[in-house]
């Protein structure tokens, strides 16, 4: 978990103090490989909830992601298709999917807790 | 998240960092960027532009609600007095030029040229000058118009018309192509003026200059503000 903390803020800190920034001309790409990568982080988090996590499968997912999205923008713009609106649907969606998914678990854990300390209390 | 560190091996431990970090570093260039685009030139032009169309749309309309008001309130002064000089001022108006009239007269539509060019032909020549408008008002206001306005600019006694780059400033107001001039009078004595013209004949083969009378035309009144800095009433 520390690392994760650790390699996020190591970048912020590098990407903020880097001396040049990213062209203008990437924006869009860069922006929806971002939306990918926050995709994965959050199913991440719920794998992890779950127990489920593979680190092995979160960073292929996230790298893939994010490069794959990146690329079908750039499709998308030489074929005169918006597929960016397509990524940008079906990531959103599965953000928001995943952000309940974890609400729930936390709140079941929460409970499961509550009725642990209630019975060793009793 | 306790299996990380018992199911994954360190090296993968290690990927997972340089993966956020790479993770952060987008992010936080991202956030750059679009704090940088947010900041460009244009993008502040144009909500300071925005912000000044919409200033003066409400201010217009506030003033055309004012000037609505005082109107109202200026018909409803008490009559006895007031009656006379209302009736007097009525007249002067209308000889100014600050109220609309209807009547017969013609409409003028002139239109930069709507043809291809001829080889070579200077693109000066396919432009409609403050100069044609000029004299369509004076042969209009010669031939006996009574009343004459500009794309609704009424023509009184303080009217400039000249040339100000693309477009004609009337009034102080700039216009663009087409011009239309509408003109109350005798419709056969102001077409007869415009048909004979050599210099409206000339510039038709130009640009596009059409007329027609018209039955019922409404010339509207001059709404600017006349400013008399530097006259003053003589002494008679």
């Amino acid at each position: 978990m520390w690392i994760v903390v650790v390699g996020l803020l190591v970048g912020i800190v590098i990407g903020l103090e880097f001396p040049i920034i990213v062209p203008l001309a990437f924006a869009q790409y860069l922006s929806i490989a971002l939306l990918a990568a926050l995709d994965t982080v959050f199913g991440g988090a719920r794998a992890g909830l779950q127990g489920k996590f593979v680190p092995a499968t979160f960073v292929t997912g996230l790298l893939t992601n994010a490069i794959l999205a990146g690329l079908l923008t750039y499709l998308g713009n030489k074929l005169g298709v918006p597929l960016y609106y397509a990524a940008l649907f079906a990531f959103g969606y599965r953000i928001f999917q995943n952000l309940g998914t974890i609400r729930h678990l936390l709140i079941d854990r929460w409970i499961k807790s509550r009725s642990k300390l209630h019975q060793s209390s009793l | 998240m306790g299996r990380l560190a018992m199911g994954g091996s360190w090296r993968w431990g290690l990927i997972l960092g340089m993966v956020c970090m790479v993770l952060g570093m987008g992010l936080s260039q991202q956030l750059r960027l679009v704090s940088q685009l947010n900041n460009t030139t244009r993008v502040q032009q144009g909500r300071i532009l925005t912000f000044l169309v919409t200033r003066t749309v409400e201010q217009n309309q506030s003033l055309r609600n004012q000037i609505a008001n005082l109107l109202n309130r200026v018909n409803n002064l008490p009559s006895p007095m007031v009656t006379p000089m209302a009736e007097k001022l009525a007249v002067i108006r209308r000889m100014a030029g600050l109220t609309s009239v209807e009547g017969p007269g013609v409409e003028v539509i002139l239109h930069d040229a709507v043809k291809p060019s001829y080889p070579g032909e200077p693109s000066v020549y396919q432009l409609v000058h403050d100069q044609y408008v000029l004299h369509v008002v004076a042969l209009l206001s010669a031939a006996g118009a009574t009343a004459i306005s500009i794309d609704g600019q009424r023509y009184v006694s303080t009217t400039s018309i000249f040339c100000a780059g693309p477009t004609i400033r009337i009034n102080g107001i700039n216009y663009g192509a087409p011009y239309v001039v509408l003109a109350v009078g005798a419709p056969q004595a102001l077409l007869t003026a415009l048909a004979d013209d050599p210099d409206v004949q000339g510039w038709s083969q130009l640009v596009s200059i059409s007329y027609r009378a018209e039955n019922r035309l409404k010339v509207v009144g001059y709404r600017g503000q006349v400013q008399f800095n530097n006259a003053r009433p003589a002494k008679i």
